[in-house]
């Protein structure tokens, strides 16, 4: 009996293993590598031509006094506390409304998360032609009730909140994730809520955001990452101008990179962005206790 | 058993076949970085191949194709493992990667050359590539900056054609008599002209005005002239609003000029030759022509603006010798000239911009000795990037951006900037 269970928990571990190993081994072959590279090459300077040389800790002191780089940093964390919190909001209120038991809401679905699946440079140059003041939707529907619409991407003040009204593009990618959350909440809690005389507000904050509240903080800590990690819109829209308004962190990285040949202070700009997000997402799991709300999880620990 | 065995037979016999052709015939493969290509640029790669293996029996040559090409020759340069052969944009790879020493002196190979000699180029293009004696390219085209021009919106307002009597104020002039609001929404829809934002340097470059000293230690873009012309052009989007309004910073890409001019929305582009082909097969709605830069002032030298591309071998290519040789047959009179009769692009060899196959090529102008007299009075503006670094070059382009969208003036934004750059400069060795 104890030895078949003992091999029993032993093909299934094989099993779980050779399951996980397309991952494992592309991670060793393919990302392992290039991070410890990168890790090394953070103390040299690189050019790509000439051989590696040893620096120390320059890069990191360099990014100290690199003013673009401190514009770069608040040009995304901009965009993060503003995008993050919009695109939460955006794709909860969605998944809310596509929860609805409506006929071929399926459709709805569909067509709400169907912009996710399109490629970022394809996003980027569509929507570069809806923000052309002269040309472009946007300034012409604004126009049809008198606004004179700004110049949006050529424009220092608005090319920033132009790309970030333009992430809402994004929400269908969070609503589906969002929709699972909430059809996995018990009907039986509402049943139960209503019996005790509740309204749609009170089964609202009491039900649905708690038992959602791990989804939620999901969603939250990749908002944070990949909104941290931006860089394809603003390469393809506005080459991170007018006047560095739209340099992200990352499109510095990669302008110092693969432009001006920067290899060791581009790796250290990748591990600082990585420290960065390493404590952001901390802060967020440290205070996951306070609202987030595991089924299993006993109250009041 | 028996299964086992033959099971190895037939394997020990695959892998002879496999290794076999590579034994028999000692070819030596090259490969050549080379820009993604239409189909039909493909097929007629394939046939001058054909034509090259003819020649060289021994050689292969295998293509790479890239869309992302600076930054794959980077890459494979940094790799240790380059390509034998490739081509260098005078601004562009040309800049980044030759002070580098990522490229051989090619003087030895033309030295002995019968084909490809210092004569055989337009000098204007040729020096270029050449770096503290060391000849580190052969030019392939000389690009020429040009106005191209809807002939169609001119007839409408009964305008002359510009020509090269043309000064850049005549430009002016029509731009502001072909900017209107066409369908009277209150809306102006039609613009004189489309302007990339990087054309400063070919608009200066037009006035005679130099961004640097002769040893290139000096940035002088703080000069009034250069401010001057600076303003000019800020001018057409912020004071005169003849040109199309910019989309973004990063919407001056070729791109969209190119789409300012095709769509029908602005009557000029401040353009360049090597848009014509494109201009030729996408244009169907109106009729168009070019000609070339204005002049400064009535009167005045002109000076056409340049661009060119070339061909280098990286200094770790396996076959230089080899390499060497697909570059002179890619240059020959003979394949050059095939290549000028079917696309727009001016070529850098003497020989074949005289050629029938040149002149009488369909595109646009149709006297196109044009190019021919352009060329003779044709130089290369050292961009900024070129001296500076393409992180200064982005600075500076980040601060003119003020200027262009009219938040600040050029006398406000220049000197400083120039200030900054030279200190930058002084600390290059």
């Amino acid at each position: 009996m104890n030895k078949s269970k003992s091999t029993l928990l032993h093909r299934e571990a094989l099993d779980g293993w050779l399951y996980a190993s397309p991952w494992i081994i592309g991670f060793f072959l393919f990302t392992l590598g290039p991070i410890v590279a990168s890790f090394v090459l953070a103390f040299m300077k690189w050019d790509l031509v000439n051989p590696p040389r040893w620096i120390g800790l320059d890069n990191y002191l360099r990014m100290f006094n690199d003013s673009v780089f401190w514009s770069s940093l608040k040009v995304t964390a901009i965009y993060s506390c503003f995008g993050v919190p919009l695109n939460l909001f955006g794709s909860l209120i969605l998944a809310l409304l596509c929860n609805q038991k409506l006929r071929g809401i399926e459709i709805f679905r569909t067509i709400y998360y169907l912009p996710s699946v399109v490629s970022g440079v394809a996003i980027g140059l569509l929507w570069k032609w809806l923000f052309d003041p002269t040309f472009g939707l946007i300034n012409y529907l604004l126009s049809l009730v008198g606004i004179e619409g700004p110049m949006w991407l050529a424009s220092e003040t608005w090319a920033l909140p132009a790309l970030i009204v333009m992430g809402l593009w994004g929400v269908g990618g969070g609503m589906v994730i969002f929709l699972a959350g909430l059809q996995g909440i018990p009907l039986e809690l509402y049943e139960a809520a209503e019996l005790d005389g509740a309204n749609r507000w009170n089964k609202f904050w009491q039900i649905t955001i708690p038992m959602l509240s791990p989804v939620i903080f999901f969603n939250l800590i990749m908002g944070i990452i990949s909104s941290f990690q931006t860089f394809t819109y603003a390469y393809v829209m506005t080459g991170g101008g007018p006047n560095n308004a739209t340099l992200f962190y990352v499109l510095n990285l990669y302008y110092n990179a693969f432009l001006y040949l920067r290899m060791g202070y581009a790796s250290a700009l990748a591990w600082f962005l990585f420290l960065v997000i390493l404590a952001l997402t901390g802060l967020v799991f440290k205070s996951s206790p306070m609202w987030v709300y595991y089924e299993s999880e006993v109250k009041g620990r | 058993m028996v299964n086992k065995r033959m099971v190895s037979i037939i394997v020990c016999i695959a892998l002879l076949c496999c290794i076999a052709p590579s034994v028999g015939a000692a070819k030596k493969t090259i490969t050549i970085l080379q820009w993604m290509q239409s189909p039909e640029a493909q097929a007629r790669w394939d046939k001058l191949m054909e034509q090259f293996y003819e020649l060289y029996p021994d050689i292969e040559v295998k293509p790479i194709r890239t869309n992302e090409y600076t930054i794959k020759l980077q890459t494979m340069v940094a790799s240790g493992n380059p390509p034998d052969v490739a081509e260098a944009r005078v601004q562009w790879e040309y800049a980044m990667l030759a002070p580098r020493g990522a490229f051989m002196d090619l003087q030895p190979y033309i030295e002995k050359s019968t084909v490809l000699s210092r004569d055989y180029f337009f000098d204007s293009a040729y020096d270029l590539f050449n770096m503290n004696g060391a000849q580190l390219g052969v030019p392939i085209n000389a690009n020429l900056t040009c106005i191209v021009y809807n002939k169609d919106m001119f007839d409408a307002e009964g305008l002359p054609y510009p020509d090269e009597t043309w000064t850049w104020d005549d430009i002016l002039q029509a731009a502001l008599k072909l900017t209107k609001d066409v369908d009277g929404d209150g809306r102006v829809d039609q613009f004189g002209m489309v302007v990339p934002t990087w054309y400063f340097i070919h608009y200066l470059g037009s006035r005679g005005i130099n961004l640097f000293n002769e040893d290139q230690t000096q940035f002088l873009f703080d000069t009034p002239e250069a401010i001057e012309s600076v303003q000019w052009l800020a001018d057409l989007w912020t004071k005169h609003k003849v040109a199309v309004p910019l989309a973004g910073a990063a919407a001056v890409g070729e791109r969209d000029v190119a789409f300012g001019f095709e769509s029908g929305k602005a009557a000029m582009s401040l353009d360049g030759t090597w848009s014509i082909a494109d201009y030729a097969e996408t244009i169907q709605a109106f009729d168009w022509d070019v000609t070339l830069l204005p002049l400064a002032s009535p009167g005045a030298p002109r000076i056409a603006t340049m661009i060119t591309g070339s061909y280098v071998i990286p200094k770790k290519a396996k076959y230089p010798d080899e390499a060497w040789k697909l570059i002179e047959f890619l240059l020959s009179p003979e394949v050059r000239k095939g290549d000028v009769a079917r696309t727009g692009e001016v070529p850098a060899q003497i020989p074949v911009a005289n050629s029938a196959e040149f002149l009488s090529n369909p595109l646009p102008p149709a006297d196109r000795t044009m190019w021919i007299r352009g060329l003779e009075s044709a130089r290369f503006f050292i961009e900024p990037v070129t001296v500076l670094g393409m992180e200064l070059n982005r600075e500076i382009n980040q601060a003119l951006d003020q200027v262009w969208i009219g938040k600040k003036t050029a006398a406000e934004v220049m000197p400083p900037l120039t200030k900054r750059m030279n200190e930058e400069l002084a600390k290059m060795d």
